[in-house]
């Protein structure tokens, strides 16, 4: 037994003592929770993976259950058919769903930043967005589309939109002079496509007025009124997760690495030590460790904005009936 | 540091260490030659391997290229009728073995009119060629790369290599051309969509697996983004890209290696392996067509295996000759200087006094044989010498002896007892001669003609030595004589003739000051004749100082001349009369200079209330040795003094 399993086992054992000395409520009585994820599995979800290989759900008197996403997986359709309790969504993803009344609730903002960026070729003579008109951009569809699709329209940009189911190789090819992509992947692998960063110009989304923050955690209203108490912990223990893999980023690959061999997908180490590093700047832009899981209603309201000027949907749900302050990281 | 070796290890050392740096040079000269062209051979032999690979390997892509590329020749010329397409597709497929499938995806209402998504698709699937219409919306072909991209960038294009739909580890790529119509010059040419191949690469894996690169070499594939598409690690294979390693590895030489193969460049690099830490040569090209990169791993170590065989095999070598060299150097140089340490014994004999030592036997005529010739040469010169030397030591030894006695008898023959007359009250006399050398020239003399009357004497020999002193001893037997045989004459008289009898057959032309008078002890007068010699001092008895300074004609027995005269004075008892040679006057310091009548007029001074010869003597005697000190004695040192005490002769 190496010293890190042993490790492994210990800290369940420390948390499971805290926890029966300070006589919190037992865990016997709730049923299962099950998670489903946006994607496959990748660090991008390290918090959740480490929550519950190392028990710390258990810890917190809950069992959890990961669903893996990917590309035949519909996180909605998994909520709405009672497959899953819980289910990550992008904010803005969220809100279209809540705008088209499906019940959904926010319950934690995990992430504190936006990681949408788009990318261009210095080669392509841009620098500034400006230098954008009359380019061809590649932009995922839907889902992804929102904020460069308002960051074109704020910028006054005459761009030609290429639509793009997925990937980089059109961008790479030289089909399009600039590409949308997340900071904490697909920058990555253009980076590792063997262009330089200082080959590139970069326009994060954040730095122009959209600072929209991506990950969150969801489910039914009716979910969280059955046993709000529940979700609370469910909360706490996730963010307990990501701060043990922000503590030991090498176990936290680990830990990734093994689920997505159990998954069948390549696992690229450099790549997801570069996605766990991002999504730590992304969950503590401030660096630190003071979590927080609070949805402002300033955010909030910006992002609606974006989705009622691009008419991707109609009205904004009310701030209050979107987001639900649960858990200590709440507060605020 | 050397110093103090023997010459057999400065001339081993000096040979061996010239023969250590002239290796030295050669070897690392060879070596740097070796390893360059070595370098050279297998930089020459990885290209050619890594251009072989590649030009079989642009066979089948571009063989291959060539169905779509045909097909959209024949497709833009006129076939327009969808049955007579699948036809033509299916017979395609069924034809081109190394064909996995091929496609015709239209841009919306392209083929058919109205239709967004129209794309049949001919596959084999267990031998067997199936048909299939990639219309579903989900899947939405428009916006696939293999379709997005020529399309975009209107060219063919080979996609990035994926894994086939079934699910298995067959690695697909697809090839796409766009096609346009219609093509009859007259309408507006406008892009259809695309035409496509789909090929298992399985086979390049073969291709790369039957590389034989060294030892441990192997070639590795990346696809246009640098992903592996062949590599000895399968866990790489379609996961990582070369970037990635590099960045695990922290390795920047990697990543820009990587960046040079993505360019399609050609090249040949020095890296370190990511695996197996070791120091590799990288032979790189591209696959013009497919954009993909290979590259040919070479270890270091293996690719100079030989090269470090043959080098350890030259070191032993060189070791072994560098002992047997430095046997041969020793056993030569201890040849060479054998007869020389035998000599040198025999030479430390010879300085300890054994002439007879046995010098060693050389015969031969080189340097030493010279040198051991000279040294006989030099040995019997030696002995003769020596003899010589015993042989003249003591002859001088011998004459030493005999100068001894002369000594003994010259001093025997002047009066050496004082006081002379222990009987007598009236007079009291003390001398000294001390000979510069062994025999002198001076002399002195006292005796009593009659009762009453004291004859004393004081001369000086020219020159020095054995001559003076026989001439001394004439002299002074004449003086003898002449006083005795002609007992009343005057000092005059006896000198004159003494001068005679000295001129007299004088072949060595010797001469001798002389002053001589008698005193009249009872009356104190004092007649003398002075030949040539100092003016003697005389002390009265109030201490006043007097020289006697009449001088009566040249020294004897230069010239037989008119007869010396008498001259008289009178002195009163208490008179002190000294007598001396130019011993003492003329006596040097080391400065050369001379003691001078002065410093004895001064010496005499201070003694003058003293009585006794003796003292006075040896009062003068002392002055004269604290001028000299050290200074060597350059003549006889001789003084007579004579102390007139008067009254009548009483017999103690």
């Amino acid at each position: 037994m190496s010293p890190k399993t042993k490790q492994n086992i210990l800290i369940p054992i420390v948390w499971f003592c805290w926890f029966f000395l300070l006589n919190i409520k037992s865990f016997a009585d709730d049923k299962p929770i099950k998670l489903v994820l946006q994607w496959v599995p990748q660090a991008q979800f390290a918090g959740y993976y480490t929550a519950r290989k190392l028990g710390i759900y258990e810890i917190y008197g809950i069992d959890v259950t990961i669903i893996p996403g990917g590309p035949n997986v519909s996180v909605i359709d998994c909520i709405k058919t009672g497959k899953a309790d819980f289910g990550t969504f992008f904010l803005l993803n969220a809100t279209k769903r809540v705008a088209q009344g499906i019940p959904l609730v926010n319950i934690a903002q995990v992430s504190r930043r936006s990681a949408l960026m788009l990318v261009a070729k210095k080669s392509s003579s841009i620098f500034r967005p400006e230098d954008m008109n009359g380019k061809k951009i590649g932009i995922y569809k839907e889902d992804f589309s929102d904020i460069p699709l308002a960051f074109i329209s704020n910028n006054r940009l005459d761009v030609t939109v290429v639509p793009i189911a997925t990937g980089i190789n059109i961008f790479l090819h030289g089909g399009t002079d600039l590409t949308n992509v997340m900071w904490y992947n697909e920058y990555h692998t253009i980076l590792n496509c063997g262009y330089n960063a200082d080959e590139l110009t970069t326009f994060y989304m954040s730095d122009y007025g959209f600072n929209v923050p991506e990950d969150g955690i969801y489910c039914l209203r009716s979910t969280y009124d059955a046993n709000p108490e529940a979700c609370e912990r469910f909360i706490e223990a996730t963010m307990e997760g990501w701060l043990y893999a922000f503590q030991h980023p090498s176990e936290a690959l680990d830990i990734i690495i093994e689920e997505m061999k159990a998954e069948h997908i390549p696992a690229n180490l450099a790549h997801q030590q570069w996605m766990l590093a991002r999504m730590r700047d992304i969950i503590l832009p401030d660096g630190g460790y003071e979590f927080s899981t609070f949805l402002s209603e300033e955010t909030y309201e910006m992002m609606g904005q974006i989705l009622l000027k691009n008419a991707s949907i109609s009205t904004l749900p009310a701030y209050n009936q979107f987001y639900l302050p649960v858990g200590k990281y709440a507060e605020k | 540091m050397l110093k103090n070796r023997s010459l057999r290890f400065k001339l081993s050392a000096f040979i061996l260490t010239g023969t250590i740096l002239v290796a030295a040079v050669l070897f690392s000269y060879y070596y740097s030659v070796s390893r360059k062209l070595i370098l050279e051979s297998a930089l020459t032999n990885a290209r050619h391997l890594t251009m072989e690979t590649v030009n079989s390997v642009e066979n089948v892509f571009r063989s291959t290229a060539k169905i779509p590329e045909n097909l959209v020749y024949v497709f833009e010329t006129g076939v327009t009728d969808e049955k007579a397409l699948y036809r033509f597709m299916e017979t395609v497929v069924k034809n081109n073995t190394e064909l996995f499938g091929s496609a015709i995806a239209f841009e919306p209402g392209a083929m058919v009119p109205g239709v967004e998504r129209f794309a049949p698709y001919f596959y084999k699937n267990n031998g067997q060629i199936v048909y299939s219409n990639l219309s579903d919306p989900a899947y939405n072909y428009h916006l696939q790369d293999w379709y997005q991209i020529p399309k975009e960038l209107n060219k063919p294009v080979w996609s990035e290599p994926y894994f086939d739909e079934g699910g298995g580890d067959i690695i697909m790529a697809t090839y796409s051309v766009p096609f346009r119509w219609p093509n009859d010059g007259v309408n507006e040419n406008k892009f259809r969509g695309i035409i496509t191949i789909d090929i298992s690469l399985v086979w390049l894996k073969q291709v790369f697996e039957e590389l034989s690169i060294y030892e441990t070499g192997y070639g590795f594939l990346l696809s246009q983004s640098g992903k592996f598409l062949v590599h000895p690690d399968p866990d790489n294979v379609m996961n990582a890209s070369i970037f990635d390693i590099a960045e695990l590895q922290q390795d920047e030489k990697l990543r820009e290696l990587g960046r040079k193969m993505v360019r399609g460049q050609t090249g040949f690099m020095n890296i370190i392996e990511p695996v197996t830490g070791q120091e590799v040569y990288l032979c790189f090209a591209p696959f013009p067509s497919s954009g993909y990169s290979m590259g040919i791993v070479i270890p270091t170590a293996e690719l100079f295996a030989g090269l470090t065989r043959l080098n350890r095999n030259v070191a032993i070598i060189a070791v072994l000759g560098l002992l047997a060299l430095f046997g041969v150097i020793s056993l030569i140089s201890g040849r060479i200087t054998e007869p020389i340490r035998r000599l040198s014994g025999a030479t430390t004999l010879i300085g300890q006094g054994d002439f007879n030592a046995v010098l060693p036997k050389i015969d031969t005529n080189d340097e030493i044989g010279q040198l051991m010739r000279s040294f006989e040469t030099m040995q019997i010169a030696l002995a003769e010498y020596i003899e010589n030397l015993k042989k003249t030591t003591a002859d001088k030894e011998k004459i030493e002896g005999e100068l001894r006695i002369a000594h003994d008898i010259q001093m025997s023959i002047i009066p050496r007892t004082f006081p002379p007359f222990p009987d007598r009250s009236d007079v009291d006399i003390y001398g000294i001669l001390e000979s510069a050398k062994a025999v002198g020239g001076d002399l002195y003399d006292f005796f009593l003609l009659d009762e009453n009357r004291l004859g004393a004497a004081i001369g000086d020999v020219s020159g020095k030595g054995v001559p003076a002193s026989l001439f001394m001893a004439v002299t002074r037997t004449l003086l003898r004589a002449k006083s005795m045989n002609m007992k009343n004459a005057s000092p005059g008289k006896i000198v004159t003739s003494m001068d005679i009898d000295l001129c007299t057959e004088n072949d060595a032309s010797m001469f001798v000051t002389f002053f001589y008078f008698i005193l009249n002890l009872k009356t104190g007068e004092l007649e003398y004749c002075n030949a040539g010699h100092n003016p003697p001092f005389v002390l009265d008895e109030d201490g006043e100082i007097t020289a006697i300074d009449t001088v009566h004609g040249f020294p004897l027995g230069v010239m037989e001349a008119e007869p010396y005269e008498t001259g008289k004075i009178k002195i009163r008892p208490g008179t002190r009369i000294v007598l001396y040679t130019d011993g003492v006057t003329e006596a040097e310091n080391e400065a050369r200079e001379l003691f001078k009548e002065k410093r004895l007029l001064e010496t005499l001074k201070l003694m003058k209330d003293v009585q006794d010869p003796k003292e006075i003597t040896l009062a003068v005697k002392k002055a004269v040795k604290e001028f000299t000190l050290e200074a060597e004695q350059s003549d006889d040192l001789t003084m007579l003094v004579i102390n007139y005490l008067g009254g009548n002769y009483t017999s103690k």
